[in-house]
């Protein structure tokens, strides 16, 4: 991910923000208003003037992302400001409300400012990681991209599990309807068990190749071969794994069951890939989620604060 | 078993009886290979995927799954399902709708496009499909909604829930007895802060105090309405001011900041606003000025602030004590005419002790303390008063005859002495002389009990009678002896009889409208602000004054309010009424009596003498 944000300008907006904060603080500090701090002082009324303008210039980011034309600041710019002048928004606000909290809308706004600030912090955090994380997954690949290969694959594990066996056949066209679901809507169960099957023929092969050319079994020793037979009968992936081991036996396995498995294991990459993509932008998606609405809300409570300020 | 599958119509045409086709067999199989009775090639398709199998008796259908995998009725795998009408049956790409046979066949069914099938599975279950709708919606779901749906939620929760609340006393005491989220959306939620526990009561009826609606302050008016009976700051008959230099309620008392806090403490501008030059707002004022630049920094109170002036009674005549009020720096005029004499502080503080009662000629010595004659009050905020029964009799007996050294005449009833001294002499024995009273030995202390009759009465005499003697022993008492060693005698211009003395009056109340505790300084030592020690005489003041203070006291820590009372005249409210006539308001102000005026309130006098 581009970091340019973060260090925009040798740190121009942390340095504003700071600055910013300690102002507050120092006046907070030196000021000795009538009665306890609040916002009910001369510099209540500033820190929160300060605050508002604040609050609606970090608003604004909302249109000026959208405005895709040049303008004098560019978007990495406003997005420095955005995040330091936001965080700077959480000691500005505590201090204008002199940290009295109630049970009354003034607090619920603080409250929805302070959900606003710290969900921009996790978005922070994502926008410094997840991108980086969605590059090296896929690559220069693309969602759309790995469908259709999993939809190739698809086809061609069809094929030939058809003409190894009709059982394998069975076996793959149910991993292909489940992986179909996963597809569509995404299970770690679903993924976790698609690999689980991989794995099973995977150590199956392995056995199988070991009866072939009378070697001693590689597999793991807690999986002897005897005992996948022994498991559930009704299991679908012991049931692949009897049929590996039958054909194993038969001493026609060859060719094919090899493509089988590699397409399996590349199928099996893929859609791991394509949960992973799904996550991290699902991750982007859910904070967005969050971060828009409760900017919005957090504007409307001050909207509704600074009116019942002055209605009374 | 007659089994028909038939191709669903395509729609407007008439229905194709040639693609039709009908099985006789015990059970019809459906698979990829060509051996089953439903041939297809879709490859998700096992070779063999599932049979159904019709009950002869029952004619209920039944699908087993060959597959391992399980076959789809209604979009759910299952092993084995009964099939009923409008059931889909699926196998990859492959769908089965199930029909109604008719009278020839046991068995019917109809292919469908998996659009047919996916809209048919749709329809099969209401709870099934919403949860389908809400699921795909989640899916779809985009920003922008959801933001718009916190935007009204807010305004929901935050404007209109409260608003309503405001209309609706049942919602909002649901909301107030709830949780804290609750209460933050009752019809209070907008209050900027805690209301004081002094207005407590009316917490919830904002509208009390807020009466003229949005984006006013609360008018004075709305406090007046329970606060009638609030004193003015002065009295508006003696001093006019010009303009209009009184602060609104809210200037001074604010609401919402604390629970117990509702007087804005140190507003020295706010007092400065008249009495930096009050001769400008009220010409008759008899006040002095305070600085302009008077100020909270510190050690500038000492500096600034004008010296105190002391209320003294000033005269002894009448029932009506008249108070002049003298600088404390003003050392000509600084004496408390109490009517009391010979008394002195000095003595009576006397580091070596003094005699005590009974102790003639030095023979018992006893040391008084402050506190011997002086104890504070209930509240310890001021001291009980001095009373001669209890303080001064012990040691200050009123005998007058050496034939009854006990006999003390009554204290305090100028007018009753005479009768008194006749009703005592008329008891006598006779042959008693008249001696006149002996010379002070200088062992012997100077106490009012001293005899000033050491003889007895002789009646034989022709010259001495009992109504002369007694007239004489009054003169004595009242002049000489017993009552002039402390009071001023009042001598009478007709009759021994109307012998008086100046009835004492003391000032209570040094600083009748400033705030005093002594509780508040009992770390202190007492000579440490009252100077009593070189004090011989009653005329001397002993009371502090702004240096002795402003030792502690600066502006940075001691507010105005501090010391001095805002609602102090005892004549008007601060609607500018006059007050109806009050027990304590018309009190004549005695000496020396307990309680005194509350508030340190003196009784004003029409004229300054």
């Amino acid at each position: 991910m581009n970091r340019s944000f973060i260090r925009q300008d040798q740190f121009l907006y942390l340095k504003i923000a700071l600055g910013l904060c300690c102002i507050s603080i120092f006046l907070y500090v030196v000021d000795d208003p009538v009665g306890p701090p609040s916002g009910n002082s001369w510099l209540g009324y500033t820190l929160g003037t300060v605050g508002t303008l604040i609050i609606v210039w970090l608003v604004w980011f909302g249109v000026r992302k959208r405005q895709y034309t040049g303008t004098r600041y560019s978007l990495t710019r406003w997005l420095s400001a955005h995040v330091y002048m936001g965080t700077a928004l959480l000691v500005i606000g505590t201090l204008h409300c002199g940290f009295q909290f109630d049970d009354n809308i003034h607090t619920m706004a603080y409250i929805l400012m302070v959900l606003t600030i710290l969900s921009g912090m996790i978005g922070v955090y994502y926008y410094l990681t997840v991108p980086g994380l969605i590059s090296a997954n896929i690559k220069n690949s693309n969602a759309q991209q790995l469908h259709e290969t999993i939809d190739q694959i698809d086809r061609k594990a069809l094929e030939i599990a058809r003409q190894i066996d009709s059982h394998v056949h069975e076996m793959m066209a149910y991993t292909i309807h489940t992986t179909l679901k996963e597809r569509r809507h995404p299970s770690k169960k679903v993924l976790m068990d698609m690999l689980r099957v991989g794995e099973t023929i995977k150590e199956a092969s392995k056995a199988c190749y070991c009866s072939l050319t009378k070697e001693e079994s590689i597999a793991p020793s807690d999986t002897p071969v005897s005992d996948l037979k022994q498991k559930d009968p009704s299991d679908p992936h012991m049931r692949l794994s009897a049929i590996i081991i039958d054909l194993s036996f038969n001493r026609s396995p060859g060719e094919k069951l090899q493509q089988l498995l590699d397409l399996i294991n590349e199928k099996a990459t893929c859609i791991h890939k394509l949960h992973l993509d799904r996550v991290y932008n699902r991750r982007l998606k859910i904070w967005l989620m969050f971060h828009v609405p409760l900017s919005l809300a957090t504007l409307i409570a001050l909207v509704i604060h600074i009116v019942s300020v002055f209605y009374y | 078993m007659k089994f028909r599958i038939r191709h669903a119509n395509q729609a407007g045409q008439p229905e194709d009886h040639s693609t039709h086709l009908v099985f006789e067999s015990d059970n019809l199989r459906i698979g990829r290979h060509p051996e089953n009775d439903i041939h297809t090639d879709n490859p998700h398709a096992a070779d063999f995927h599932g049979v159904i199998q019709v009950a002869r008796d029952s004619g209920l259908a039944t699908l087993e799954a060959l597959a391992h995998s399980g076959i789809l009725v209604n979009g759910k795998s299952r092993k084995i399902a009964t099939l009923k009408p409008q059931d889909i049956v699926s196998v990859g790409h492959f769908h089965l709708r199930i029909l109604t046979p008719d009278a020839e066949h046991d068995f019917e069914a109809e292919v469908i496009t998996p659009e047919e099938a996916q809209a048919h599975l749709l329809t099969l279950d209401q709870g099934n499909r919403l949860i389908r709708w809400i699921k795909a919606k989640l899916h779809q779901l985009h920003v922008r909604p959801v933001a718009w749906f916190a935007v009204l939620l807010t305004l929901l929760v935050l404007f209109l829930i409260p608003l309503i609340s405001v209309y609706v006393p049942s919602l909002n005491h649901f909301l107030k007895n709830g949780s804290p989220l609750m209460r933050a959306m009752s019809a209070t939620s907008w209050s900027v802060g805690p209301v004081s526990r002094y207005h407590i009561r009316i917490a919830d009826d904002c509208e009390k105090c807020h009466s003229d609606g949005a984006f006013t302050n609360v008018p004075d008016k709305a406090c007046n309405a329970c606060h009638e009976d609030i004193r003015h700051h002065f009295n508006i008959d003696d001093i006019k001011v010009t303009g209009n230099p009184m602060p609104m309620c809210g200037d001074c008392h604010q609401e919402h900041i604390a629970d117990n806090f509702l007087v804005l403490g140190d507003r020295v501008e706010q007092c400065l606003q008249c009495h930096a030059d009050i001769k400008k707002i009220a010409p008759q004022s008899e006040l002095q000025s305070i600085p302009a630049d008077f100020s909270g920094e510190e050690s500038l109170l000492a500096e600034k602030h004008p010296e105190f002036v002391a209320a003294m009674v000033s005269n002894h005549e009448e029932d009506h004590p008249i108070v002049t009020r003298v600088r404390m720096d003003d050392k000509e005029h600084l004496k408390e005419h109490s009517g009391l004499r010979g008394f002195s502080h000095k003595d009576h503080l006397n580091k070596d002790g003094i005699l005590a009662p009974d102790g003639k000629g030095g023979a018992e010595i006893m040391k008084l303390e402050c506190w011997s004659c002086h104890k504070p009050d209930d509240q310890r905020v001021g001291m009980k008063p001095l009373t001669f029964e209890d303080h001064c009799q012990r040691c200050h007996k009123l005998t007058f005859d050496g034939l009854a050294p006990t006999t003390e005449l009554p204290h305090g009833k100028a007018d009753k002495i005479f009768t008194f001294l006749k009703e005592f002499y008329a008891r006598s024995p006779k042959g008693s002389r008249i001696d006149p009273p002996a010379p002070p030995d200088k062992n012997d202390r100077e106490l009012p009990g001293r005899m000033i009759s050491q003889g007895s009465l002789d009646f034989d005499q022709p010259e001495v009678t009992l109504d002369g003697y007694a007239r004489e022993m009054t003169q004595r008492v009242f002049e000489k002896g017993v009552c002039s060693e402390c009071h001023e005698p009042l001598k009478p211009s007709n009759d021994v009889s109307e012998w008086r003395i100046v009835k004492p009056k003391f000032t209570e109340k040094w600083y009748p409208a400033a705030k005093f505790e002594h509780k508040a300084h009992d770390l202190y030592a007492c000579t440490g602000c009252h100077k009593v020690e070189s004090s011989e005489t009653p005329e001397d003041v002993n009371i502090p004054a702004q240096a002795s203070c402003t030792e502690c006291h600066d502006a940075g820590d001691s507010t105005c309010l501090k010391c001095h009372t805002f609602h102090k005249d005892p004549q008007f409210n601060m609607k500018g009424t006059r007050f109806a006539p009050k027990a304590e308001a018309i009190k004549p102000w005695h000496g020396n009596r307990s309680g005194g005026e509350p508030d340190g309130v003196i009784t004003p006098t029409p004229k300054q003498p």
